[in-house]
């Protein structure tokens, strides 16, 4: 649904409910039953409201953006600087805002992504990544479901074992030669299979390493699933926070 | 009495069932949570007015055409 779309309809409304004040103006001209002047004077007033109403609504909607735009414009340096990204989002959300920064960096900035997935296996990946026309063939994958296997761009792992993935990230930025980015999903996963204090103590040493070797980092929270207080910290260690 | 039939028909059919699929592709769209929750209560209200209008113009329908059926 784009925003014109519902502009046109918006316009519509507008137009019948001027209609309907016109209408109504008409009438009370014609009646004389003080009862019933008294009704119609009452609806052609909510009229008059609504056609208010109306044009409030297109200006609101003509001046929003869509949720996309948000993300790409927090995201407009990141080629150059490479930092540390916490993106805070709904279950709702999470889908389509992690196509939208994939879409972005791996096409559009023409990065690649050493992708760490906690909670889908690569192969279930890939088929919906080629399917959003995301580029594959500069991914590279840090798969912590598939129980085993091996894959050219595929290092297999256990959530539970926090040091296999972060050598398993090391392993990727020695042999990625080209830009890249860490693209960490999802991090409120990795607070399932380890304590808390380890996740943390994970997530500091890993932000500290990648911005070290100039990598840039996207770190997805789903933030239902996850304490305050572990969010706070994740955002005191980022440079930068994206809301969806 | 025609103009009150043509008042309770434009209200029930022209600006209800245009309010109606507003709120519809709202829900759908990608606005901004902020802008689509604004736009949603602005579009509930005059969805909430425009049936009580049809409500005032069935029971001045009544009384004019003199019946004491519920027509709805």
């Amino acid at each position: 649904m784009s925003t014109e779309d519902l502009l046109n309809d918006l316009r519509e409304i507008l137009d019948v409910e001027t209609k309907a004040k016109d209408l109504y103006n008409d009438y009370l001209g014609r009646i004389d039953d003080k009862l019933i002047v008294d009704s119609l004077t009452n609806i052609r007033d909510d009229e008059l409201e609504h056609v208010k109403l109306a044009g409030k609504l297109i200006d609101t909607i003509g001046r929003s953006r869509p949720q996309d735009i948000f993300i790409i414009e927090a995201l407009t340096d990141f080629a150059e600087s490479f930092p540390a990204v916490l993106v805070s989002t709904s279950v709702e959300k999470y889908l389509g805002s992690n196509l939208t920064i994939l879409r972005y960096l791996i096409n559009q900035k023409n990065l690649s992504c050493i992708y760490v997935a906690v909670n889908k296996p690569s192969s279930s990946l890939l088929r919906s990544f080629r399917k959003e026309g995301i580029d594959v063939d500069r991914m590279y994958f840090v798969d912590c479901t598939t129980v085993a296997g091996k894959e050219e761009r595929r290092i297999v792992v256990s959530a539970g074992n926090l040091t296999d993935i972060s050598i398993a990230i090391s392993e990727w930025i020695q042999k990625v030669p080209l830009r890249k980015f860490v693209h960490l999903d999802a991090i409120s996963t990795l607070y399932i299979f380890n304590p808390s204090d380890t996740v943390e103590r994970f997530l500091h040493a890993l932000v500290a390493k990648l911005r070290e070797n100039n990598v840039g980092q996207v770190l997805i929270a789903m933030r239902d699933e996850m304490e305050k207080k572990s969010l706070d910290l994740l955002t005191s260690l980022c440079d930068s926070k994206i809301e969806t | 009495m025609s103009m009150l039939i043509e008042a309770l028909s434009f209200e029930e059919i022209t600006v209800t069932s245009g309010i109606s699929t507003l709120l519809r592709k709202l829900a759908q769209s990608g606005l901004d949570d902020a802008t689509k929750a604004e736009a949603t209560t602005i579009a509930n209200h005059m969805l909430d007015e425009t049936m009580e209008h049809s409500r005032t113009l069935s029971k001045i329908l009544k009384m004019v055409a003199g019946g004491d059926r519920d027509e709805y």
